[in-house]
């Protein structure tokens, strides 16, 4: 017995010794990892739920303007002929110039080359107000031509998908705006930089919807 | 390294595909000015809408190695619309009759 609690003893100090050195070797908390590769999910997955829930949005509208174009052919092979098609033709160059200036400030940031990023990220701020000062002009010009909301079915589609577009493109800006802050206080840098992705991406999916809007509006009859 | 792979390393494929995708914007509207409205003239520009979709989606977005769900859900819905526009183009009365509320 005597033997016994001496090895039961000698087990607990051996295991007490073991515990006390475990802790004063214990190290800092590990940073917490990854769930998901962003090779695989650009960005972050958040984004790309919000990606597909808008453009599940642009869906429903493209669906209303499949089945308002079935039942009204008339108006929908009028309609685009009172549209001002430069104006459509100058935003959808203006948005493919900022898809561009995007995907070449992602380039350069990862090339390690900041400065030249937040240069390609201004551009494309500029870009998204031009777009949207040439839509306010757009409407004012329909205006004063009578085309309004309530004109017909034609232009009350085109009026909510271009002016839903509209949002999209000034909450876009703002995150391009919020990624060239986070460039400039160091925080997105070549080897780290999730945050920018996710901003261009939604950028793109701007620009991809309004591929579609543009020729179903002002093109096709 | 090859000419393309020199091109992707210098970014200098983003240049090219961004005037490619300014020209193709440029004959879509072209087409809108000048074209009369037929099938022909609907399917081209809705193979426009796939080309430049697929351009942004691979090369700009950069999703050709990403996720395999996301890559084709997103090919997946810039083929289905313009399809569709095909579609209501061809059978419009179809469509009509399949969605009128009252009889």
């Amino acid at each position: 017995m005597s033997i016994q609690n001496t090895n039961n003893q000698e087990a607990v100090l051996s295991f007490s010794s073991l515990i006390s050195s475990e802790l004063r070797e214990a190290s800092p908390p590990e940073p917490i990892k990854q769930v998901f590769d962003p090779k695989v999910i650009p960005g972050n997955p958040a984004i790309w739920v919000g990606i597909f829930s808008e453009l599940t949005e642009f869906a429903l509208f493209f669906i209303i303007y499949f089945l308002a174009r079935a039942h009204y052919p008339e108006q929908f092979a009028s309609g685009p002929l009172q549209l001002h098609t430069l104006a459509g033709t100058i935003n959808t160059l203006v948005l493919i110039s900022s898809s561009y200036f995007v995907a070449k400030a992602v380039f350069a940031l990862r090339k390690d080359r900041p400065n030249t990023a937040i240069r390609w990220l201004w551009m494309t701020v500029a870009c998204g107000a031009t777009y949207l000062a040439i839509k306010y002009w757009e409407y004012q010009w329909n205006l004063d031509r009578g085309i309004e909301t309530n004109t017909n079915n034609f232009f009350a589609v085109y009026y909510y998908t271009t002016f839903n577009h509209l949002l999209h493109v000034g909450w876009g800006s703002g995150g391009i705006i919020w990624a060239i802050t986070q460039i400039k206080a160091g925080n997105y840098t070549a080897e780290n930089h999730s945050g920018l992705i996710a901003a261009a991406c939604y950028w793109h999916m701007i620009d991809l919807a309004w591929i579609v809007i543009f020729p179903l509006l002002y093109v096709l009859r | 390294m090859n000419k393309l792979a020199k091109l992707t390393t210098n970014g200098r494929h983003l240049d090219i595909i961004w005037l490619f995708l300014m020209a193709m914007t440029i004959v879509n509207a072209a087409i809108a000015e000048q074209a009369e409205p037929g099938l022909i003239v609907t399917i081209l520009i809705c193979l426009i809408i796939v080309i430049k979709a697929r351009l942004v989606i691979d090369l700009f977005m950069e999703l050709k190695g990403a996720s395999p769900y996301i890559y084709h859900l997103m090919n997946a819905y810039f083929y289905l619309f313009p399809f569709l526009a095909v579609l209501v183009w061809l059978f419009p009365e179809q469509l009509a009759e399949l969605t009128q509320l009252s009889r």
